[in-house]
């Protein structure tokens, strides 16, 4: 009697364990549990097809039937899944094929680094223009500054090159030798040879700009380095004595949401960076700022946008805005609200999916609204001063003369602070 | 009271049990969820294709089912939002295969498309009441082709393709009209069958030309040799010209769905000279078979076999106008060829992937010594095409002429709808006329 009882016990038990495997599936994603399928009838269920023999069924009849020859197995699998994924409507989720992952990967691992000697440079009539100079690179020892003229690489005058050749001719292996010829101040020529070295771009970097007392802050990307760089950089501009600040934007497609963080906690106290929604709606987290400024900044601030500013640009921008800590000037941002996961496949290749959204703090949405056809129709952030960048043969981003935007939010700064000046 | 000592393997088999119990459980959810595999459709054109299926199946180490049902599962975890219509993205994956396929013979219809394509062939045609069908530039279509052939063999190398592939991509068709319904609000406006579309409500349709043309202005932007007014004035054009555009796939759905409204239309004559118009839209009955002065037009939607009958009941001598024919349902082209041709293979269709080959076999119940001709205009596409060959193939059977042609194989397409009633078309064989005994 009391084994029979015991072995109904175990098989209830069983019964139990079971529904629970069922739901579990419903346990993990935070859903109540839908048993339905556990009492549907298989014949009711044949009428329907899932969404795998959808694709399945859809998949073997073209192998089976389609007379084109140009078709292989793994291609169509890949269209199945990438179609799959588009259905979403979200354009920040896609199935990548191995040859889009690998790229993307690399892209992201900042494999950016090259022999050269540690200058950004700009187009110019006679060759190219130094803008910027790298702390503790080859041009940085030889003396260079910024505002001088390549005009000769390795004997070679360069003049009537396009500024991509003169840079390949520069870079090259790393530990070479190369001598250029630099005019400085349009009289000055000096030969100096400086051996290749191993450049990593800093993602954020300042100078003073030229004719002016207003500090400029380039913040090409939010990678892992870029908050340190970005106070180092802003306490250098300090002891300059800068009465203004422009902290460009543009082009800047964002990356990590930590460092953007960490970057507006110089100039926010403990205060909402973003909210996090995910799951739905139903998950809702607050990032905070961390407070203490490490470098005080007592000078008007404008930050430079453009549609290409993305994501994390996006939020240092909005915060910054959102606390009246800055100006915003240029053109509307790109208006990615949102965060993205990569998951791999053994085959190499993977899904890039949106798994939250973000709100900037006074609440409002930036996500990026298109038509059919991918035309923007709105979202992103909204300058303050709206300025579309004049194109010109010449014009050369950061350069106080030919950058109208930048001369516009110089101007912004100006006007708020009479003790800054420009040309 | 015997067993003071339990046997501890008893506990540990229990808990093994209920473990696995749990395991079942998640497995049988699994198992629901992606439905057990599908029997294979019977095959209507011979068992070879079958063999080769299963070959093919039996080579490959992943299934791609495997994969789907991972992918789907992994959007249901983590997809910032909630995917209630999991049917909507199995749908998606049937869009992107057909598209793969680069084969302007392969289509997705959505539910739209498809109902009117379907209203279509019971003789009911919305929108302005014409058929359109996109027309490729042969010399582009060949460059693309070539590109994708060595972009696809890149890969399997292991390179990394060139950009060619992804220009290529951009291939734009034009917006052919290939058949205009007798008594449509676009016959009335003056459409012909051979016209393309050049702009809907005052915004330009894109074509290959619109795309060179813009492609020449981006060119001229980057090389720096213009002055700075050229290229302002240059950027000014090409975003005016970008933001009044309309992508084929968009003005042909505004052209063929609906039956309210008004579209002003563009268009050019197929001897170049360029039209406009305004055209209302409404539903257009038109008949599968009509009349005129002892030709018969012929359309191969609903009816148009019992009709045909009828028309040539008793006639020795057969005129049959397909100048204005819509492509329309395979079936009933082939039952139209069935009430004209005596019983008989007529041909083989071919489907050179698989290797099969099949007799193009009629039913046919009409008399050996009809004469048949047949007035074909330019732009007929597969299944008035397919008509004109076996019509060709039947004369030549009877020694009414000594030669056939040397027409390319036509596609025979077929049609499959899908369960949220969108549908697909891809061709499925090649009519080859060779093979015909005389």
């Amino acid at each position: 009697m009391k084994k029979s009882l015991k072995a109904l016990a175990y098989l209830t038990a069983c019964t139990i364990v079971f529904t629970a495997g069922f739901a579990s599936k419903d346990f993990r994603t935070g859903r109540s549990p839908d048993l339905s399928g556990l009492t549907k009838s298989p014949t009711v269920k044949a009428e329907t097809l899932t969404p795998t023999q959808i694709f399945a069924r859809e998949y073997d009849r073209i192998l089976s039937r389609y007379s084109g020859t140009d078709v292989d197995e793994t291609r169509l699998s890949y269209a199945g899944y990438a179609g799959m994924v588009n259905a979403l409507g979200d354009p920040h989720t896609i199935f990548m094929e191995p040859v889009l992952a690998q790229d993307f990967a690399d892209s992201t691992q900042g494999l950016k680094s090259f022999g050269g000697i540690g200058a950004r440079l700009a187009p110019d009539f006679l060759g190219v223009k130094v803008v910027q100079v790298f702390k503790q690179s080859p041009a940085s020892a030889a003396g260079i500054k910024s505002g001088d003229l390549i005009i000769a690489v390795g004997g070679e005058v360069v003049k009537g090159l396009e500024s991509d050749q003169i840079v390949e001719k520069i870079k090259g292996e790393i530990g070479t030798p190369v001598s250029i010829t630099i005019l400085r101040d349009g009289e000055k020529r000096i030969d100096l040879t400086m051996k290749r070295a191993q450049i990593v771009p800093p993602s954020a970097d300042g100078l003073v700009l030229a004719g002016s007392n207003i500090g400029y802050l380039l913040v090409t990307a939010f990678e892992e380095p870029t908050p340190r760089q970005f106070v180092e950089a802003l306490r250098e501009l300090n002891e300059k004595n800068i009465q203004g600040l422009v902290i460009d934007l543009r082009g800047n497609p964002g990356g990590l949401l930590s460092s953007a963080q960490r970057m507006l906690s110089n100039f926010v106290d403990y205060k909402p960076v973003v909210t996090v929604v995910s799951a739905g709606g139903k998950k809702k987290d607050v990032v905070y700022s961390q407070g203490g400024a490490t470098v005080k900044t007592g000078y008007p601030i404008t930050v430079l946008i453009n549609e290409a500013s993305a994501s994390a640009a996006e939020i240092f921008s909005g915060v910054m805005r959102d606390y009246s800590l800055a100006t915003l000037v240029g053109e509307h941002s790109y208006g990615k609200a949102s965060v993205q996961n990569v998951i791999p496949f053994e085959d190499g290749s993977s899904l890039k999916i949106t798994i939250a959204h973000y709100k900037l703090p006074n609440g409002s949405d930036i996500a990026r609204k298109e038509d059919q056809d991918g035309m923007y129709i709105s979202g992103g952030i909204k300058p303050d001063v709206p300025v579309e960048l004049k194109l010109q043969p010449n014009v050369s981003l950061g350069d106080p003369v030919t950058d109208n935007q930048l001369r516009a939010a110089m101007g912004v700064i100006v006007k708020k602070n009479p003790r800054a000046r420009m040309n | 009271m015997s067993d003071k000592k339990a046997n501890p393997w008893v506990s540990v088999v229990a808990v093994l049990g209920l473990i696995g119990a749990a395991g079942a459980g998640a497995a049988y959810r699994q198992r629901l969820e992606m439905g057990s595999p599908l029997p294979r459709e019977a095959e209507t054109l011979g068992l070879d294709e079958g063999t080769v299926v299963a070959q093919l199946n039996q080579a490959r180490t992943t299934s791609p089912n495997q994969t789907f049902y991972q992918i789907t599962e992994l959007i249901d975890r983590h997809y910032v939002e909630e995917v209630k219509d999991l049917e909507k993205l199995a749908v998606g994956s049937v869009k992107g295969m057909i598209s793969s396929l680069a084969d302007s013979n392969a289509i997705y219809f959505d539910k739209e498309q498809f109902a009117a394509k379907s209203r279509f062939l019971k003789g009911e045609a919305l929108g302005i009441g014409v058929e359109l069908r996109y027309r490729f530039d042969e010399a582009e279509l060949t460059k693309y082709r070539a590109a994708r052939k060595k972009a696809l063999s890149a890969r399997e190398k292991g390179e990394t393709p060139s950009e060619a592939e992804f220009d290529a991509n951009l291939l734009v068709p034009d917006l052919l009209v290939s058949a205009v319904m007798p008594g449509s609000p676009a016959e009335k406006a003056g459409l012909r069958p051979g016209d393309v579309l050049l702009a809907v409500d005052s915004k330009e349709v894109i074509s290959s030309q619109f795309r060179k043309e813009l492609d020449a202005l981006v060119d001229r932007i980057q090389s720096q040799t213009v002055s700075a007014e050229e290229i302002t004035k240059a950027r000014e054009t090409y975003k005016k010209r970008a933001e009044n555009s309309i992508p084929p796939a968009r003005a042909m759905d505004k052209v063929l769905l609906g039956d309210t409204g008004q579209l002003a239309l563009r268009w050019k004559t197929a001897s170049g000279e360029k039209k406009e118009a305004k055209v209302a839209k409404s539903l257009s009955e038109f008949a599968p078979v009509a009349d005129s002065s002892g030709t018969i037009q012929l359309q191969f939607t609903a009816g148009a076999s019992e009709a045909l009958r009828k028309a040539v009941q008793g006639k020795s001598k057969v005129m049959i106008d397909l100048s204005n024919a819509a492509n329309g349902s395979y079936e009933e082209m082939v039952k139209c060829l069935e009430v004209l041709l005596p019983a008989g293979d007529y041909g083989s269709i071919k489907n050179p992937r698989l290797g099969s080959s099949n007799p193009f076999t009629l039913k046919g119940t009409g008399s050996a010594t009809t004469q048949i001709g047949v007035n074909l205009g330019q732009n007929i596409n597969a299944n008035p095409r397919l008509f004109v060959a076996v019509v060709q193939a039947s004369e030549f059977k009877q020694g009414r002429i000594q030669q056939m042609g040397t027409a390319p194989p036509i596609p025979r397409i077929e049609l499959f709808e899908l369960q949220d009633h969108s549908a697909y078309e891809m061709p499925t064989g090649l009519y080859h006329q060779a093979d015909v005994k005389s």
